[in-house]
Parts: structure tokens; sequence; C-alpha cells
């Protein structure tokens, strides 16, 4: 199960996109201080989570489920499954938050549901063609944040100039609140890497370490520019970050929040098709003789969300929303293979 | 297999020439059902009975009497036989630049089929055949589909052979290499592979013939027959081929390590493999200055935008996203609409369907009819149906647009005209978010396309700094010259690979 070409700027953009996503569904902008300060710490328990990740993988061109299968057995195994769930629970929690935000806003004709199943139908679609794919979206997707960003700028620029930026208080840095926030998706974004370092041989740490700056910075970015422009709006907004958009084109001839819509929808296709890609390759890893594994995962991703919208019970959020998963999937399991794998190895 | 069994039409490809002339001769009307076109021409040299034989039309009559036939009735050979006749022939004397001994039904058949002549001489089992083809073909000409200013005005034309002169002429390198042989068992079309034996892997050039030659068609009539088999594994609305009518074009890849593929019978030659970036590379930009070549460049991404979307985009907000416009622009608009009674998607795609009935109206019709047609069912229907207030004057104008801006990039047409219509009817049903979806979907689309480990989104996606040079901007050749760009040097390319893999596959199939 070799991915044959990621690139470490694949890699590194695809985090990035994940920052943005948390930033599009994050509902909870409290003080502008408070959130940039629990990003940073996000972040950083997200780099110190991802030192066995980058000791095991540079190198390989194994990912870490396909490595865990070859030098754990049954074990192993076991783990692909753990990660296939995870990735799974992840793809559906942000392919249901990402729903309701449509539903609720651009497309209130349709229900969160229809929404589910749109979304992902070009999800599993995606998910078939690939991991390779999902990152090679990425260039694109570059391309699409350098637009979002100058038409950002341009619309806001009164904003931005005005603000006053003595008033941010950055409050002192709390490990508690890193788990919140950012957190969740960022570290799914992270487990991606088990499976993108299998591509990326020996610049996984650069694509690691390079992609989770790039989500820092592009976080904290978009972060102060909803509270640039929302000011003391941001708390009573459902969608801050929509929001900001919608008043920063107000000055405009058009307003231009769709063409941000639309590049945020390419992004979160990309983003759970990427998680689903990757449930898929763990799937495959514990059992090779699955065929179209792309399919069963963003399949299985739908299936969830949709159970959620019908249940009412947030369970994909549990997992995905939990810091456990990500940590023993990015950390405990690569410590696991170089500990215990090392004898089969050989 | 020496076979004595006398040919008949459907089993002769290995049987073998006989020694007696009046045999043979009556083999090959057999083969051929003594079909009309056939010309058998009996002369005696020095005693020895001979005949000449060669299709109607397929060989010049002026070169069959000046270089085969004259030639021969001067021979003089003391106490001749047809031995020594032949050898004669065969040894002293050109009769064309291109003979060839042949002994088997096959090909000889094969060579009077290609414009050659047949020289039988009686009591030898084989054939000396000359190359003196005079058939009818089209000049050399400006090439249809791909107009240009500044650049060469040569096309590729039907015959193979004129097509491998233009090419030759202007690659005058040794490490140009020309293959050609025939495919399809019943028609066996010639085809020619071309290549620089220096860029492309050997696997790939091996793998290509294989592929071609294992066609099964009864016939190739152009180079769509071939596509399919040549385009990558993954279905994919964009192909990792691309098709080129201009002997310079063709040079320009060749060089860039790809290989050519010619076919008898069509002008337009394949290029394997090919990327997305490419439908936007134009001769004419090399000719330009590099700052306006860069300028045009943009122009064509921004159409293909706007072919595609425009009125997808237009139907989404004015359905679901009105507030999106401007105030003044919202209002012209509505009362432009107000008049329509039919809804935006219907109408949009009322006017889109219309435009390609003219479109093929005028493609299929005789060029002087052509014009007619674009008149009445542009202006006069166009008009017409805007003043009957069936469609509105906006979607007429947005419609205009986006196909206009489709001629830009006429190589992605039939990827164009699909993904806008879908536009529409997405963007009618579901707004921006379908818009949208279409996008991410047409995107994955092309990024996941490859052909021979080349990603069709190359070199964009893997990204490779240096070929921006030439899909970012546009450098000048000082800077460009120096590059010695080939497509295996692209970052995610991994040809040799990929070609070795197609070969295995073949040989499973």
């Amino acid at each position: 199960m070799k991915l044959s070409f990621i690139g470490k700027g694949q890699a590194a953009v695809m985090l990035t996109v994940f920052g943005v996503i948390f930033c599009v569904l994050n509902r909870a902008y409290t003080d502008m201080g408070t959130s940039l300060a629990d990003t940073v710490v996000s972040v950083m328990i997200l780099a110190v989570l991802l030192i066995p990740l980058a000791i095991l993988a540079t190198g390989s061109e194994q990912s870490v489920p396909s490595l865990a299968a070859e030098r754990l057995g049954l074990f192993g195994k076991i783990i692909d499954i753990l990660f296939f769930v995870y990735f799974i629970a992840a793809a559906g929690n942000i392919l249901r938050r990402y729903s309701e935000f449509v539903s609720e806003r651009y497309f209130p004709e349709a229900s969160a549901a229809v929404c589910i199943i749109m979304l992902g139908a070009v999800c599993i679609y995606i998910a078939h063609t690939g991991v390779e794919t999902v990152c090679r979206m990425s260039t694109v997707l570059i391309f699409m944040l350098a637009l979002l960003s100058v038409v950002f700028i341009i619309g806001s620029y009164k904003d931005i100039l005005s603000f006053d930026y003595s008033s941010v208080n950055m409050p002192k840095l709390s490990v508690e609140r890193g788990f919140n926030g950012l957190f969740p998706i960022g570290a799914a974004g992270c487990v991606c890497l088990c499976v993108m370092c299998g591509g990326m041989g020996k610049s996984t740490r650069c694509g690691a370490y390079g992609g989770i700056a790039a989500m820092l910075i592009s976080t904290v970015l978009i972060t102060a520019a909803v509270f640039v422009t929302l000011g003391g709006y941001t708390a009573v907004s459902e969608y801050p970050l929509a929001d900001s958009v919608i008043y920063a084109s107000r000055g405009g001839t058009f307003r231009n929040d769709g063409l941000f819509f639309s590049i945020w929808t390419v992004m979160c296709s990309a983003v759970i098709s990427l998680l689903a890609a990757c449930g898929g390759h763990s799937l495959r890893a514990a059992v090779p003789k699955i065929k179209a594994e792309g399919i069963i995962g963003g399949g299985a991703a739908v299936v969830c969300a949709l159970a959620e919208i019908f249940t009412g019970v947030s369970f994909c959020e549990t997992i995905a929303g939990s810091p456990v998963p990500p940590m023993i999937l990015i950390s405990a399991v690569p410590l696991i293979i170089m500990i215990f794998g090392k004898g089969k190895k050989r | 297999m020496k076979d004595k069994k006398i040919p008949d039409e459907f089993d002769f490809e290995n049987v073998s020439v006989e020694c007696g002339l009046d045999e043979n001769l009556r083999n090959i009307k057999n083969i051929l059902g003594n079909t009309s076109d056939l010309l058998i021409s009996p002369i005696t040299i020095c005693g020895v009975r001979a005949a000449v034989v060669c299709f109607e039309g397929m060989v010049s009559g002026l070169s069959t009497a000046h270089m085969v036939v004259r030639p021969l009735m001067g021979i003089s050979i003391p106490e001749c036989t047809g031995e020594k006749l032949f050898a004669h022939i065969r040894d002293n004397m050109i009769l064309s630049v291109d003979t060839a001994v042949k002994d088997r039904y096959g090909d000889i058949i094969r060579m009077l089929m290609s414009g050659f002549a047949a020289v039988f001489v009686d009591t030898q089992p084989r054939a000396i055949c000359c190359g003196i083809q005079g058939y009818d073909k089209r000049g050399v000409e400006e090439p249809s589909s791909e107009g240009n200013i500044r650049g060469s005005h040569e096309g590729f034309v039907e015959t193979v052979r004129t097509n491998m002169s233009l090419v030759r002429r202007r690659m005058k390198t040794p490490l140009l290499r020309f293959e050609l042989f025939p495919i399809s068992p019943r028609s066996n079309t010639d085809v020619i592979v071309c290549y620089m034996s220096d860029r492309v892997p050997a696997a790939m050039v091996r793998s290509i013939k294989k592929k071609l030659k294992n066609i099964k068609l009864e016939t190739i009539l152009g180079s769509g027959y071939v596509e399919p088999f040549l385009a990558g594994r993954k279905p994919s609305v964009f192909s990792g081929l691309s098709i080129t009518e201009r002997p310079d074009v063709m040079c320009a890849k060749l060089l860039e390590g790809r290989v050519g593929i010619m076919i008898e019978g069509t002008p337009f030659a394949i290029i394997v493999p090919a990327m997305f970036t490419e439908h936007f590379q134009a001769l004419d930009d090399y000719n330009f200055r590099p700052f306006y070549a860069v300028f045009l460049r943009y122009i064509r991404y921004t159409a293909f935008f706007l072919s595609v979307f425009f009125p997808g985009i237009y139907v989404a907000a004015a359905l679901f996203h009105p507030e999106m416009f401007n105030s003044r622009l919202l209002l012209n608009l509505a009362a432009a609409q107000e008049s329509a009674p039919l809804n935006l998607m219907w109408e949009a795609l009322i006017t889109l369907i219309f435009y390609e009935i003219i479109r093929e109206a005028g493609v299929r019709l005789p060029q002087s009819v052509g014009g007619a047609v674009s008149i009445v069912g542009g202006l006069i229907i166009g008009d017409a149906a805007v003043s009957a207030g069936i469609i509105s004057n906006p979607m007429l104008l947005i419609c205009a647009i986006s196909v206009t801006a489709s001629f830009v990039i006429p190589s992605l047409d039939q990827q164009v005209t699909i993904f806008r219509i879908a536009a529409v009817i997405i963007g009618g049903l579901s707004g921006l978010f379908g818009i949208a979806l279409l996008s991410a979907f047409m995107l994955a689309n092309i990024c996941a396309a490859e052909n021979y480990g080349l990603p069709v989104m190359a070199p964009i996606s893997p990204f490779s700094r240096k070929a921006m040079g030439d899909v970012a901007v546009r450098l000048g050749f000082k800077r460009m010259g120096k590059r010695g760009f080939t497509v295996e040097k692209l970052n995610g390319a991994d040809m040799e690979a990929a070609a070795e893999r197609e070969l295995e596959r073949e040989d499973d199939e």
C-alpha cells in the first residue's frame, strides 16, 4: 500500500485548510486574546504530539496504518480499525457540522440531511480517487486561500487600519484550554499525516511541522480578521467568520460572500474526502482484500453524519472532539511501533 | 509455413508466393476478388516472362512507366533465366528508393495497397516491391482547428508520410525516431510512432506500440478511434492525451519528452502524455513578447472559468442568493426577468441547447450555408425570442459571453459544454452550494487523471517551481531556453515505472 508521491507542500496546505474549516465552523469566538492564546496552545500541543510520528515516518515509504499491520500483526490490525473509526468519526462530524452551516446560512431550502447527502456524494467520489488526489487538490487550494485573503483585505482594509490593536489582551496560556477550540479539527489533520507520511518519505518532518505552522498562521490571521471586522458583535454571531465576510463586503458592488462560501465548500469537501480516504486506507491496511476502500470510507462518513442528524446523538463529535483518540493515534501508536515493532522488522 | 495451397481471400496472410508467374497472378486475382482497380501489366524481359502489379490510383502512372517499366525493358542479360533476371533487378537496379523483396502474399498485398508496385518474375517465389506512391492527396494547408498569427501556417495532412516529412524538416536530429507499422487487423492502417530517443523512456515507447498493435477495431478512421486505448486507465472527463494538427506543436512536444502518434487518413496527431495546463498554451505565446503572452494566458484562464461557470453562477445567484447583487443591478435584472415566463434555469438551458443546435447545424452544413444558419439562428431567432419575451436579455448576454469565452480554449470544448450545462442545472436546483460541489468534483476529476505516470494537473499539482516559467508566466527565451525541460523531470512524474506497469498489464490481458 504505497502512496507514491505526496509532497510536503501538499501536506502543509491540507493542514492549513483544516485550520480554515475550523474557523468557518467555529461558533465559540470569545475574546480575541483568549482565542489566539488557545490556538497557539493547541498547535504547541500538536507539535509535541507529532514528535514520535516524525521520528518513525521520516524516510519510510509506508503509512503508519501499513506499518502497524506489518510489524504488529493482529494488534496492528486492531490499531488500523481504530484509525478507521477515528477518521470516519472526524469526517462525519465535519460533514454534519458543515451541512448544518450550509442549511442554516446559504441553502435554507434544503435540510441539513439533504446537504449531507449532496456533499457526501462528492466526497465519496473524491475519496474513491485516493489520498493522492486530495493532496493534489491542495495546490489549487493555495491559490484559493490567496484569493480569499486578497478579497478579504481589500474589503475590510478600513477596519484593519482603524482597529485598536492595543486593546487585545493576551491571557495566561493554559494547557487545559488548548484542548478545546482548534485542537479537535487540527488534530484530525495531524492524524491524516499518519497516512500521508507514506508518500512524503524524507520530507515528512518538514511537511508535518511546516503544516502545523501554516495552520497556526492561517488560524491566527483569520481569528484576528473576524474580531477586527465584527468587533463587539463577534460573540453574538452564529457563524462569526461568515458574518465578518459579509460585513467586509458592505462597501462593494457585489456581496462577495458567495465566493468565500464556494471556496469553503471546496475546501471542506477536500478535508472530508481526505479523512474518508485515510479511513479507507486504514481499513485496507487491516483487511487487504477490501476494494473500493474510498467509497466505503466516504459512505461510512455520510452514514455517521446522517445518523447524528436523525438520532440527535453526537457520537461522532464525542470521538472526534475528544483529545484522547488523536493523542493515541499520533503519539502512542508510532511509539508502540518503534518499541515493539522493531523485532519483526528485522 | 510453406503451404502450397492456393490462397483464398480470407486466408492468405502467411501463404508463400509460388514459383510460376501464372499461378501467382491467378492467386493475386483470387485474393483480391478480381477487383476492378487491380492493374497487371505482363512484360517479357530477355525472353523471361514477368509482370508488374499495382493498384490504379495508388501509384503514379508516370513514375511506373519511367521508374519501373522502362528500366525493366532496357535490361539485357545473355542467356537470361528467371533467377538471373530477378537477381539483376534486385542487386543492380534502383527502381525506387523504397524497395523490398517479399515472399508472402500478405506482405505483398499490404504493400500494393500502400502504393507499391510489385514485380513478379516467372520461376521466382518472391516479388520486388517498389514504392512509387502516386495517390491523390490534399496539399499542406493551414490547420483548421489551431489558428495562429505569427507561427507557421503548415498543418498536417491525411498522409502519414507527408506528416513525417513535415516533422523531420523541423527536427534535423538523428535522435528523432519514426516507427511505422500497420494496426487494425482488417484495415491495416499505417500509424507512425515518433519520439526523441534520448528523452522518452524506452518502456513507454514499447508500451504505446504494444497498445496500438493490440487494437482489434475493424478500421481506424480517425484519431478518436485510437485515443481510448492510449488514455489512462482511470475514467476521467479530462484526458491525458492531446491532439494537434500542427507539426511545429508536435516538434515542441517531442522535445519535451512525449510520444507522437500519427495515423493514416487523419491530420490530427495524438500526443502522449499531456497536461491540463497545455490547453491554455498557444503557439503564438512563444512568438509574442512575454508580457503580452502572459496577459493572453490569464485571459484564457479567465475565459475557461467564464465558459464553465458564468451561466450557472448567474442562475444560482439570481434564484437563491439575490441579496448578493448590487441593488440597482438587481432591480434591472428583475425588470428584465419580469416579462420572461420561464424559470431562470430553464431559460438558460433553452438558450444553451439552442446554441448547441445552431453550432451543430453550422458545422454539418456546407460552409456557404453555415454562415446563413449563424445569422438566422443567432440574430433573427435570438432577437425574436427576446422580443417575444421567451428569453430575457440578461440571460442571452450571459450565455453569449460564456459561449464566446469557450472559443478561446477550443481543445476543451467538449468538457466545457457538458460542465456548463451541468452548472446551470445544479445551480438552478441548489444554488451556489451546488456550483461549489460541481467545482470540487471537477477539480478532483482533473487531479485524479494521469497517463503514463504523469498527473494531468502537473506541473501545478504536484507543484514544479521550474515549470511555472511556462504556466504561471511565460519567460523569455533567453531564460527558458536554458531549462531543457522534459515532462519526466516534473515532480510526481514517474513515467518509466508507469510504462513498465502498463506493459505488465498488457501482458496479463
